[in-house]
């Protein structure tokens, strides 16, 4: 009996644990948030990330139901079907219509799933996201280097070529334009090279719901797109509107030290910070 | 034999059990208190003297002048008093306007941005201790309890949470930056958070998070995860560092310092720590300093003792010997070589100007004044050329030598093939190659001083302009780079360095760069028909960037 | 006439009319009955002992970088005062890619895989089909024996400069390859390979003989849907070793040519690492890093499903026997699993969708991951199933079940996300996939495991276990658990990263360290809580209440023979009648029917 009432109290508290935590995580904050962080995750600021996030919250609805369920259906058979109880089982070896409906029913939602994503997933990765109306590539704004430990941005400066004497370079600090003269989300995407000078790292702002691999030997065009919108109300309030990057591919001893930051300028505010690193460039300090 | 476990019949036992265990967990991990030691020079040394048993004097008297890890302060001496200076509070006196206002920057925004959003919204209670900030935190604690505690502070105040806007006791309680009519306690607990400047504890704490691993306990870049790196980590205690603006031999200005840590050392195991504020960085400063001075000290203190021949360490020579290295550290910020250096804009420069500039500088590369074509060879690859150049380097007779393997498993050994006036090389009676083992001369740190491969395009100081120029004008302190000679003008170091950029513009290994060498050439000559034209050097090339993007090969990051 | 409740792990003299696979008739020397045996229970019981002591040493390891992660660079105990007097006893960065690294291959390697297929692969196995021995007693032998020259190569990568090996489980190169990319990849990680070679080779031999004997070996009237969903499971995961672990050996081998032989499979062209340059020192390169993740994966994933499929097939055992009731959808069951191994063929790639691979690879790996889901989630209805309306018993096997049961949920809901790639793309290489596995691998395949040896120990050992204790046992270790893993999914939320030693500079983690102090003090309590079943299991071996040939009033095979079973398992050849889980059948009176029960001769 004591063993039953424990046993159905475990198995109870897990499930409404597991409800209320995931269903609502305002449970789970640590109060209004000043500093953008808490133990959910970052808001995020991405021209893609709305599609990322809503997927997760559909599945989010999908996985409490059948938890609920399951849970539930665990909890009250321990409870109910105690052998105090009970004299004997019920002789059953199983139902062919429960079985055809547990099959049927789960298969559809999860090809719904599978198919709802497919073309966030295009979007975020193939090539051909990273093309403009007349299918030319879209030019790249800097080169990401990872190496151990550290990121590098290499910029192309004012010609916009690399390889010139007018290049420059970021540490640590990668400064991307908004694009908040260009309307259309589409046209907000700003390219970028992922490269690795040693072993396997990986980009991952956390923000913007971004993460890739940088490969030795590989060179990869990526893209990374602001919406100004959602950045002004997550960051509005701060001085610089920056955030995280972190390496996400574990690259030797360093990996925990690999930091970086990604800061959003408006774009008139992007012109200014290029001819203040070219300054910087051929300066003398 | 059987054992009835206590919790066979009472289940609230086993209830009892499990909570207890839980709530018992109130674990406070350990700190181990860290101590300083003596470098493995200084007990080679006494040793040597036959002094080794004097070494507990020699920390002693460091510890007097230098504290502990756990509690590390200059000693004051009275000359300091005197000269109304103070080392311990370095930051106060050292910093620039600009420095100040960058650090105080960073608190607000970066730093205690948590802290002092919490403040600002009145939610005292809640502001969460930060990384690093033991001595901030204390004075959180014990001066500000009224504010989030509503205890009572050390001087028996109010007993309840007090009224932010009530007036901050000025008279006994201390807060950096306090305006000189007073502030109330929720301006002063701003104040506090805003106005910090990192106490020598407190960045010994980060340095012992962040950089003990790599760079040991003394800062003599001996930490357990050194021994895994190339280049090895700094050895502070020469105090001697190598990407900095000043003379070469002299001490790092502050900024230099500041600087590293925010760009790291691109190309070794030294990160950018720029995560860090500018305070934090500062602090980290103010305590390497601390190590060097401390390594300098020790090392001059036994020189003293050898040459006395007695094991005494008599209280005026370790004064005078502190001293010495604090005046040298005090002025170093005035080693720093002019800024009224202008950087030529090649970026605004006409193609044909970057050649004839280039081409001067391959002249002054390739020639006896400036001597670098026989470090860096004649292809700048530098130790990597095929044929070791070879003043950097000594033969070594392979019976009488010894080779170390450490600084052979370095790189610091190099067989080199003997050639004949031909380019041939010479083969012995059974068709071997004779060659000659070659030792590449050691730095002061005691690593293989290897000359920089420009191909690679590693500029560990900074790939910019400027810091090329001081390279080569001011050599690389404590490496066998050594100052520019007099009769090289400011021009021609500028010339050297566009010629140097370019050799490193060029992203492939120096196979691939012969060909492209050969294929610039072709173009050089179908644009210009001149066959006697330099073409060394590709600089605004357009096929420069499409190698970029398209080559699969691992490039280095071009020119930087 | 020996007794066959004698209390020792003696298999002992075979009776007059027991079957036997040799005709011995000298008692065996103790060398010859408990070290080098070919008999298939002791040699189960020499990988079970095997997994258990490193399932401790994988623990210690845990416990390591909980500490690490909970109060990052203070003086660790023990270790710290031994391995480093110089950082004040803090750990350096390199160890802890060493702690993370070992823990994840002892786990897997050296616990998961010879608990579940190693020890109760060769125990249950023949006993459960009604055979006197396994096909190949002697390749037995040799099965578990390869495990040895394994071990020594794990302690030998110990001992090498550097530490041990420091790339992860997942060895990706080039940091495992370049000797100079980490401290690990000196010497350590060719030791690490072999001895994953040597794990190769035992498991290798095990699963020929399991699908030889089952296939070949059953009792009279034992059909193959006949068989208990163990054997049925045990079968599928020796079919997914046989066919992945050719890969996995293949890749190892691959790289340790990478590593020694200067071969260029993974190093790509002009690369320098840490200023060396492998090409400019003669080896070979244009190779692929990707290729290693490709490889690797495809003997990974299947794994997976060989530490999950047979817990499966235990806890469905268990379930139906301390349930008293049929398992519910046998067919199902059995299709399910061997869905679940065909498709966990092709879905390898959902590892590697941040890679860098070509996204329609992705596209299709997604597809096939999110099918997988379908036959788990079938199983775990089908346990439910088995549960309503039944007559559930609270032994301490079917308390674990049941544990298992919740947990597996967890774990297996919470893979749905990382199958949907543009969410993956965010929770790749967090604390949710940490805690999705550990949920799968340890509230599942643990928590059966741990049911398995409190029902399968009394047939081991001729004793039976400390109730009381294994629910005190059971108790604390759902409880701890679930305080360890769960909060995981958070602190994955907030995006922090795995293998990170010292997370709390940045700024997305800074306020986390309280979460894993919680973490960190449940997996110490966790730890501790297991001297519980240390203590049961040790003390109930020679000390334990005897019991008879069933004790629990099981139905399968097992149960016929002696407990402990003599040499040749069964008094006499055994005819079945019937499928496995025939409980509270109302034709008899008793509310099991076993399977060799002739109710026609009563």
């Amino acid at each position: 009996m004591l063993m039953r009432i424990t046993v159905t109290l475990l198995m109870a508290a897990l499930l409404v644990f597991g409800i209320v935590s995931w269903a609502d995580y305002d449970f789970w904050l640590m109060g209004p948030s000043p500093s953008h962080y808490t133990w959910w995750w970052p808001e995020e600021m991405s021209t893609l990330g709305q599609h990322a996030d809503n997927l997760f919250w559909l599945i989010m609805v999908m996985v409490t139901v059948m938890f609920a369920i399951t849970m539930g259906a665990l909890t009250y058979s321990i409870w109910k079907f105690s052998a105090k109880r009970q004299d004997k089982a019920v002789f059953s070896h199983g139902s062919h219509k429960l079985e055809l409906l547990w099959t049927a029913i789960p298969a559809a939602l999860l090809l719904v799933i599978a198919f709802s994503q497919m073309s966030t997933f295009a979007a975020m990765q193939f090539d051909s996201s990273m093309e403009d109306e007349n299918g030319e590539e879209l030019p790249v704004l800097c080169e990401i280097w990872a190496s151990q430990f550290d990121w590098r941005f290499r910029y192309p400066g004012r010609d916009g070529r690399f390889g010139t004497n007018d290049d420059f370079e970021s540490a640590y600090e990668l400064v991307m334009p908004m694009r908040d003269t260009f309307g259309d989300p589409d046209k907000k995407k700003v390219v970028f090279l992922l490269r690795s000078r040693d072993v396997l790292h990986s980009f991952f702002v956390p923000h913007l719901r971004f993460k890739r691999d940088a490969v030795p030997g590989m060179t990869q065009r990526i893209w990374l797109g602001v919406d100004d919108e959602q950045l002004a109300e997550i960051m509005g309030d701060r001085e610089d509107k920056s955030f995280d990057i972190i390496c996400a591919e574990l690259c030797g001893w360093g990996h925990y030290k690999m930091s970086g930051r990604v800061r959003v300028l408006p774009d008139a505010e992007y012109e200014k910070w290029v001819d203040e690193m070219t300054a910087l460039q051929f300066g003398n300090s | 034999m059987r054992l009835r476990p206590l919790t066979s019949r009472n289940p609230f036992v086993l209830v009892g059990l499990l909570v207890g265990v839980f709530a018992s967990c109130d674990y406070d991990p350990r700190h181990a208190d860290l101590s300083f030691g003596l470098s493995e020079t200084t007990m080679a040394s006494l040793d040597d003297v036959g002094l080794a048993s004097s070494s507990p004097q020699v920390s002693g008297a460091l510890t007097t002048l230098f504290g502990t890890p756990q509690d590390p302060h200059y000693l004051i001496t009275g000359d300091m008093l005197d000269g109304d200076e103070n080392p311990n509070l370095a930051g106060d006196f050292e910093l620039s306007e600009e420095q100040w206002e960058a650090i105080a920057r960073d608190n607000r925004s970066r730093r205690f941005l948590r802290q002092l959003d919490l403040i600002a919204s009145e939610r005292f209670a809640e502001v969460p201790e930060p990384l690093y900030a033991g001595d901030l935190w204390a004075i959180w604690t014990r001066d500000f309890a009224p504010l989030h505690t509503g205890e009572a502070s050390e001087d028996g105040g109010p007993a309840t949470t007090v009224d932010p806007a009530s007036a901050f006791p000025v008279d006994d309680l201390w807060v950096p930056g306090l305006p000189e009519d007073g502030a109330t306690w929720a301006e002063a607990a701003r104040l506090l958070f805003v106005k910090w400047y990192p106490s020598m504890r407190e960045s010994a704490e980060m340095y012992r998070a962040q950089c003990l691993h790599c760079h040991g306990v003394d800062g003599g870049g001996d930490g357990p995860t050194g021994e895994f790196l190339e280049p090895r980590p700094r050895d502070y205690r020469l105090g001697k560092f190598k990407w900095i603006a000043v003379e070469n031999g002299k001490r790092p200005r502050r900024q230099d310092l500041v600087n590293i840590l925010m760009q790291g050392a691109y190309t070794t195991a030294m990160p950018s720590f720029a995560r860090f504020s500018s305070g934090q960085l500062h602090g980290l400063v103010d305590y390497v300093r601390l190590l060097a001075m401390r390594g300098e000290t020790e090392s001059r203190l036994v020189l003293e003792m050898g040459d006395s021949d007695s094991g005494d360490l008599p209280l005026d020579m370790i004064q005078s010997t502190y001293s010495d290295v604090w005046a040298n550290w005090r002025d170093a910020d005035e080693n720093y070589v002019a800024d009224d250096v202008v950087v030529p804009r090649w970026d605004q420069m006409s193609v044909a100007e970057q050649v004839t500039r280039g081409e001067h500088g391959r002249e002054l590369f390739m020639g006896t004044l400036a001597n670098c074509f026989s470090c860096h060879g004649t292809d700048g690859r530098g130790a990597d050329a095929p044929n070791l150049p070879i003043s950097l380097a000594e033969v070594v007779d392979t019976e009488d030598h010894e080779i170390d393997p450490e600084y052979e498993a370095r790189g610091g050994y190099r067989w080199v093939e003997r050639k004949d006036a031909d380019g041939q090389t010479l083969t012995d009676a059974e068709g071997h190659a004779q060659r000659d083992l070659y030792r590449i001369k050691a730095d002061d740190w005691g690593n293989p001083s290897i000359p920089r491969n420009f191909t690679r395009s590693i500029f560990r100081g900074g790939s910019r302009p400027i810091d090329l120029y001081r390279r080569v004008k001011y050599g690389i302190t404590g490496s066998i780079m050594p100052a520019a000679e007099a009769g090289i003008s400011d021009e021609d170091i500028w010339d050297l360095v566009i010629y140097v950029k370019s050799l490193a513009n060029s992203t492939d290994l120096a196979r691939v760069y012969e060909h492209k060498r050969a294929a610039l050439a072709e173009l050089h000559e179908a644009e210009h028909g001149d066959a006697g034209h330099s073409d060394d050097h590709d600089d605004d090339h357009d096929d420069d960037n499409s190698d970029d993007h398209t080559d699969t090969d691992t490039d280095e990051a071009s020119g930087h | 006439m020996s007794d066959p409740n004698a209390s020792s792990i003696r298999p002992g003299m075979g009776e007059p009319g027991t079957t036997r696979t040799s005709h011995e008739h000298h008692e065996l020397g103790f060398i010859r009955k408990y070290i080098f045996s070919v008999d298939h229970k002791v040699i189960g019981i020499q990988f079970m002992l095997l997994g258990l002591v490193f399932f401790v040493l994988g623990g210690l390891f845990a416990m390591a970088i909980r500490y690490q992660l909970a109060w990052p660079w203070e003086s660790m105990p023990v270790i710290g005062d031994l391995l480093f007097p110089n950082t004040g006893q803090a750990i350096t960065p390199e160890f802890y890619t060493m702690l993370f690294t070992m823990h994840g291959t002892i786990m897997i390697f050296f616990v998961i895989i010879p608990l579940l297929t190693g020890a109760f692969g060769n125990f249950l196995i023949p006993l459960m089909i009604g055979a006197p021995d396994m096909a190949f007693p002697k390749l037995n032998m040799f099965g578990f024996w390869a495990m040895i020259p394994a071990v020594g190569c794990v302690v030998m990568s110990f001992l090498q400069p550097g530490g041990g090996p420091g790339s992860g489980w997942t060895a990706y190169p080039p940091l495992s390859t370049i000797a100079s990319a980490s401290p690990g990849s000196l010497s350590a990680q060719t030791w690490w390979l072999l001895a994953l070679t040597w794990v190769g080779f035992s498991s290798m031999m095990g699963a020929v003989n399991y699908v030889t004997t089952i296939v070949k070996m059953r009792a009279p009237g034992l059909t193959l849907f006949r068989m208990p969903l163990s054997v049925w499971a045990l079968l599928i995961a020796a079919l997914l070793q046989l066919f992945a672990l050719p890969v996995l050996t293949a890749a190892s081998m691959m790289q340790i040519s990478d590593r020694v032989l200067q071969s260029g499979f993974f190093t790509p062209t002009n690369l320098v690492i840490n200023q060396i340059n492998p090409e400019g020192a003669g080896a070979a390169a244009g190779g692929q890093p990707l290729l290693w993740q490709h490889l690797f994966w495809f003997y990974s994933h299947p794994a997976v499903y060989i530490m999950v499929v047979p817990a499966m097939g235990l806890a469905s055992d268990i379930l139906s026997v301390h349930a008293r009731k049929p398992v519910f959808g046998y067919k199902p069951m059995v299709y399910s699993m061997g869905s679940i191994a065909g498709l966990g063929f092709i879905v390898w790639g959902h590892h590697m969708f941040a890679s860098g691979m070509n996204p329609a690879l992705g596209m299709t790996f997604m597809v096939a991951t999110m099918m997988i889901a379908l036959p788990s989630a079938i199983k775990v209805f089908n346990w439910l199933g088995t549960l309503w309306g039944s007559r559930i018993q609270l032994t301490t096997p079917m308390l674990f079940t049941l544990g298992f049961i919740a947990m597996f949920i967890i774990g297996g809901l919470s893979g749905i996300w990382m199958a949907a790639t543009p969410v993956d793309i965010y929770i790749h290489d967090t604390y949710i996939i940490v805690a999705h596995f550990h949920y799968v691998v340890f509230g599942g395949s643990v928590f059966a495991l741990f049911g398995a040896i409190y029902h399968w120990y009394p047939k081991m050992f001729g004793r039976v276990m400390n109730e009381t204790l294994g629910k005190i046992h059971f108790v604390g270790t759902f409880i701890f658990t679930n305080g360890v893993f769960y909060m995981m999914h958070q602190l994955g939320m907030a995006g922090l990263m795995r293998r990170t030693a010292d997370p709390y500079d940045y700024e997305s983690y800074a306020h986390l360290q309280p979460l894993n102090v919680f973490i960190t003090i449940s997996a110490f309590c966790l730890f501790v809580w297991q001297i519980f079943f240390v203590w049961n299991f040790f003390y109930s071996m020679f000390w334990g209440k005897r019991v008879g040939r069933n004790p629990w009033n099981a139905c399968t095979l097992e149960w016929e023979a002696p407990s402990p079973p003599g040499h040749g398992n069964f008094d006499s050849a055994l005819r079945v009648y019937r499928g496995p889980y025939e409980y509270a059948d109302p034709s008899v009176e008793e509310d099991f029917l076993a399977q060799t029960r002739d109710i026609e001769s009563e």
